[in-house]
C-alpha cells in the first residue's frame, strides 16, 4: 500500500489541491479546476479521458452553476448530497486513496474548502472497444456477442441473460498499484457456500502489485499445480451465464473480456453452447467426434511411430508395404521425422499468431505450401508422416481448450512411443490418467462424472439428451464433489 | 479428506483379480472352471460375515505392520509375474530390466499421487478393459467349437487354487473403512464379475483356443494372439496397453497400500514410495517368483480371514464379559 491511501483529506482547499498535485507529481492527466460553488470556494477533479466532458458539463457543472449562495461549506456539501441527485454512483471521499481511486475510475470528485470530505460523481466516458463477437469460442446458433474489456459492461451483459436477484456480483480491488476492478459472480441459490468462501480466501492471498489479465489470478485458483486447466475461460456472457446456473463461480476483471470459471472439469472441454442448440442425435455424434480427436491428436503419430518402429508386425500388409516404401529414402529416423514436423508447425503457428494479420496470411502460405511441399519434394519428410501429422494437429483444433496440454505432451508420446513402442506409450498414458485422476478444482475432482462415476451425468457427457429430459434434472456441480472423510494417503 | 466410493473400491478389486486371472498360467481343463467358482464361492461365504462386524482391525500397530509387509511381498510376486508374462505380451523393451525401470519409473510417479488417484483410476481402466474384452470375444467368436467344452475333471485343484492367489482381500480390509457404501454389495459385485470373467476366459480359451491356449503359458495372451476382430489390422495393440496398465495399476495399489499404512503407523514418515519399490524390485529379484508366490499364498487365508476373524471374536468376547 502506497504512503498517501490512508492519509486523510485536510479541510483547506489550498492544502488538498497542492496534496493532490504533490501526489500526482503534476501528471498532465490530472485536471483541477478551482471554482465558487454558491460562494464556497470549490475545486472540481477529474482524470482526462476518463470523463465524458458533455455529460459532466450537462448533469454536474451546470446544476452546481446555478445553486444559490450557501451560508458555509457545511450547508453546500449537505445541500448537493441530500437534494441533488447529480449522479446514480456518488460515493463520499474521506481519504486520499479513494480519492485517487475514483479520479482513476472516471469520477469527478468536488472538493470544498472547508470540509474534510469530498464528493465523488460517476461521469464514466472512457473509450472502450463495441461489443462484437469473440474472436475464440465460435458458434453457429448461439448469440454473437462477447465480452469487451470494461467489467461494468460486462456485467450488464451478463445480467441480461439472468434477470434474477439470485445472481450476484462481488467487487473487490486486486492488485495494490493498478487497483483493478475484480467481480465475483454466482447463482446465489446454486453454488456451494464453502467454494465461495474459498474463492474469497483465494483471491486474498494474492497480493500482486497489477492484475493485467485473467492469467494473473489464475494460479490462485489453481491449488495443485496440473498439465491441464482446472480453471475455465470463457468470452461468451451466454457460456458464462449456463456455468453459473451449474452453481459455478465466475471471476471478471476490468481490462479483460476473459472471466475465469471454477470450477472445471475434464467434460466442459468437450462441450460447446451449439450442443444445446443441435437435435439431441447429432450433439452427440459431435461429442463422440470430439473425444475422438482428442485421442488422434494426442495419441496418433505417437501410435504411428511406435507400430512403424517397433510392432510392424501389427500393421496390416498393405499398410507396410507403403510405408516401408515411403521411409526407405528418408534421412531422419521416424520420431525425429515426427517431432521435427510438429516443431515445424508450432513455428509457422506461433509466426502467424504473432505478426500483424496482413503478413500472418503470407507466413501460413509460406510454412504450409512452400515448406510443406518442398520437405515432401526434398525427401526430407515422408508423405504419410506429413498426412498423419496433419491429422493430428487438425484434431486438436477441435478442442482447443486443451490444446497447451495436448501439444506438449503429444511430443513425450511420440518420444515414448519411438523409444519403447506401445510399451511406452501405455506408461505414459498411465501416468498422464494417474495426473488426470489426482487434479483437483476446489475439491471437485477434474475426471468427474467419469470417475467418480455418476451414470446420470453420462446423459449430458457420452450423449446429449434433449431438453424436455434436462429441463427436470436440477444439476448442480456440487453433485460432483467428493464427501468428507479422512484423507486417504 | 475423501472418501473412495463403492465403484472405485469395486474397480480396484477386480483390477487385482483380473490381473491374477490373466497371469494364470495354464488352464488344464474345464475343471478349472468349477474348481475355481468353489473357491470364490468360499471366499465370499467367509467375507461376509466378517464385514457385518467391527474388528477394528488397524487399531493394533503389529497388524498393519503385517499387511504393509504382506502387500510388500506381494508387489515383488507381480513384478515377477509382470517379468515372466512381458514376453507372451508382446512387449518391446529390450531386457526385462530396461522393463522394469521403466514400469518403476512410472510406478514412483503414480504411487506418489497416492490411493485416491488410483481409485479414480481405476474405474476408467476397467472400462477400457472391458472393452478389450468385448474386442477379444468379438475376434474369438469366430474360432469357438462349442463341443469343446464339456465337463472334465482335470483343473479343479488348480482352480481351487486360485483361493490363495485373491491378493486384492487383504486390500479390502485396509480400503473397508474408507468405503462410502455396503461393503457387502462391493463385495459381491466383486465376486459375480471375477467369476463372470473366468467363465469367460475359460470359455474362450478352452473353445477358440483349444488344446493350443490350454497348453500354451499365459493363455490369455495366447488367446489374444488368436483373436483378431479384424481381417486387415491386428488388434495386440490394445492389448499390449491394456497389459501395461494393468501392470502399472498392481504396482501403484500394492506400493500405495504399503506407503499409506506405513504413514499411518509412523506418522513422521513422508514419501516412503521410492524406498518400497525399490524393496519390491530387491525382493523379487533376490528371492524370486516361487519363494514370493508360496509366501503370499501362505500369509493370504491369514490377513484375508484369520486375522480379522480372530480379532471380531475377541471383541465380542470382551463386549460380552462387560456386560
Amino acid at each position: 500500500m502506497n504512503s498517501y491511501e490512508t492519509l486523510p483529506l485536510p479541510a483547506s482547499l489550498e492544502e488538498q489541491m497542492a496534496y493532490l498535485r504533490h501526489i500526482a507529481g503534476n501528471s498532465a492527466d490530472l485536471l483541477l479546476n478551482p471554482v465558487k460553488i454558491g460562494g464556497i470556494p470549490c475545486a472540481l477533479a477529474a482524470c482526462e479521458g476518463m470523463v465524458s466532458s458533455a455529460v459532466l458539463g450537462q448533469l454536474l457543472i451546470e446544476p452546481l452553476m446555478q445553486l444559490p449562495s450557501m451560508p458555509d461549506s457545511s450547508a453546500l456539501a449537505s445541500h448537493i448530497r441530500e437534494r441533488m441527485l447529480l449522479s446514480l454512483d456518488r460515493p463520499i471521499v474521506r481519504d486520499l486513496g479513494t480519492l485517487f481511486r475514483l479520479l482513476h475510475s472516471g469520477f469527478a470528485v468536488l472538493l470544498i474548502d472547508g470540509q474534510t470530505l469530498a464528493l465523488g460523481f460517476g461521469m464514466q466516458g472512457y473509450e472502450k472497444r463495441s461489443i462484437s463477437e469473440p474472436s475464440g469460442e465460435a458458434n453457429v446458433m448461439g448469440a454473437h456477442e462477447g465480452f469487451i474489456e470494461s467489467l461494468r459492461p460486462n456485467l450488464s451483459l451478463l445480467r441480461r441473460r439472468m434477470k434474477t436477484p439470485l445472481l450476484r456480483y462481488e467487487m473487490h480491488t486486486m492488485g495494490t498499484l493498478s487497483h483493478t476492478d475484480v467481480a465475483l459472480c454466482w447463482m446465489d441459490d446454486r453454488v456451494p457456500p464453502d467454494l465461495l468462501r474459498s474463492i474469497r480466501e483465494a483471491l486474498a492471498a494474492a497480493e500482486l502489485e497489477t492484475v493485467i489479465t485473467p492469467g494473473y489470478l489464475q494460479p490462485f485458483l489453481e491449488k495443485r499445480s496440473s498439465l491441464f486447466n482446472t480453471v475455465s475461460v470463457t468470452e461468451r456472457p451466454d457460456v458464462l451465464a449456463a456455468k453459473l446456473l451449474e452453481g459455478r463461480i465466475a471471476v471478471m476483471m476490468d481490462g479483460s473480456p476473459f472471466a475465469l470459471v471454477v470450477p472445471k472439469l475434464l467434460v466442459e472441454s468437450f462441450q460447446t453452447l451449439d450442443d444445446y442448440s443441435f437435435k439431441p442425435y447429432y450433439a452427440a455424434f459431435l461429442r463422440w467426434v470430439k473425444y475422438l480427436a482428442f485421442l488422434l491428436t494426442l495419441l496418433l503419430p505417437a501410435v504411428y511411430v511406435a507400430l512403424s518402429v517397433h510392432h510392424p508386425e501389427l500393421l496390416n500388409r498393405t499398410l507396410l508395404l507403403l510405408l516401408t516404401k515411403a521411409e526407405a529414402d528418408e534421412p531422419l529416423s521416424l520420431p525425429a521425422e515426427a517431432i521435427g514436423v510438429l516443431l515445424m508447425y508450432e513455428v509457422i503457428r506461433e509466426a502467424g499468431l504473432r505478426l500483424p494479420k496482413v503478413v500472418g496470411g503470407a507466413v501460413s502460405i509460406v510454412g504450409g505450401l512452400i515448406i510443406g511441399d518442398a520437405a515432401v519434394s526434398s525427401g526430407l519428410v515422408s508423405t504419410p508422416m506429413l498426412t498423419v501429422t496433419a491429422i493430428a494437429v487438425t484434431a486438436g483444433f477441435i478442442v482447443p481448450d486443451l490444446n497447451p496440454a495436448v501439444t506438449v505432451m503429444r511430443l513425450f508420446f511420440i518420444a515414448a512411443g519411438g523409444l519403447w513402442g506401445m510399451y511406452g506409450i501405455g506408461l505414459l498414458g498411465m501416468a498422464l490418467l494417474f495426473h488426470l485422476c489426482h487434479a483437483e478444482s476446489f475439491g471437485f475432482p477434474v475426471t468427474a462424472p467419469f470417475s467418480p462415476f455418476y451414470p446420470t451425468a453420462m446423459r449430458d457427457v457420452l450423449t446429449r439428451v434433449g431438453f424436455r429430459t434436462m429441463q427436470h434434472g436440477g444439476f448442480t456441480v456440487e453433485r460432483f464433489r467428493e464427501t468428507g472423510g479422512r484423507r486417504v494417503s | 479428506m475423501n472418501k473412495i466410493t463403492s465403484c472405485q473400491l469395486l474397480s480396484l478389486l477386480l483390477l487385482q483379480g483380473i490381473w491374477e486371472i490373466l497371469c494364470i498360467p495354464s488352464i488344464p481343463g474345464s475343471g478349472m472352471l468349477w474348481g475355481a467358482l468353489g473357491a470364490y464361492l468360499v471366499q465370499l461365504l467367509l467375507l461376509l460375515p466378517l464385514l457385518h462386524g467391527e474388528t477394528g482391525l488397524f487399531r493394533r500397530k503389529w497388524v498393519g505392520l503385517v499387511f504393509a509387509g504382506y502387500f510388500l511381498i506381494a508387489g515383488a510376486r507381480n513384478l515377477c509375474q509382470i517379468a515372466s508374462a512381458a514376453p507372451d505380451a508382446l512387449l518391446s523393451v529390450s531386457g526385462r530390466w530396461t522393463a522394469a525401470a521403466l514400469l518403476l519409473v512410472t510406478c514412483l510417479y503414480t504411487s506418489a499421487a497416492g490411493i485416491k488417484a488410483a481409485a479414480r483410476c481405476a474405474p476408467l481402466t476397467l472400462g477400457l478393459l472391458a472393452l478389450s474384452v468385448l474386442i477379444l470375444t468379438a475376434g474369438a467368436w469366430q474360432h469357438i467349437v462349442p463341443e469343446r467344452f464339456y465337463w472334465e475333471r482335470g483343473g479343479i485343484r488348480e482352480g481351487g487354487a486360485l483361493f490363495f492367489t485373491a491378493a486384492e482381500l487383504p486390500m479390502l480390509w485396509v480400503l473397508r473403512h474408507r468405503l462410502e457404501g455396503s461393503a457387502h454389495r462391493t463385495l459381491l459385485g466383486y465376486t459375480l464379475a471375477k467369476s463372470g470373467f473366468l467363465a469367460l476366459l475359460v470359455f474362450l480359451c478352452i473353445t477358440a483356443g483349444g488344446r493350443l491356449a490350454q497348453s500354451a503359458d499365459y493363455p490369455f495372451f495366447t488367446l489374444t494372439a488368436l483373436s483378431q476382430p479384424l481381417q486387415g489390422q491386428r488388434a495386440d495393440a490394445l492389448y499390449i496397453l491394456l497389459f501395461v496398465m494393468l501392470c502399472v495399476m498392481q504396482i501403484t495399489m500394492q506400493a500405495g497400500l504399503t506407503a499409506h499404512l506405513l504413514e499411518e503407523l509412523f506418522p513422521k514418515l513422508r514419501h516412503t514410495a521410492p524406498a518400497i519399490l525399490l524393496t519390491m524390485l530387491g525382493l523379487s529379484g533376490g528371492l524370486g517368483f516361487r519363494t514370493l508366490d508360496g509366501l503370499t499364498a501362505m500369509l493370504l487365508p491369514v490377513l484375508a480371514f484369520g486375522i480379522p476373524c480372530t480379532l471380531l471374536l475377541l471383541g465380542q468376547l470382551k463386549r460380552r464379559a462387560a456386560a
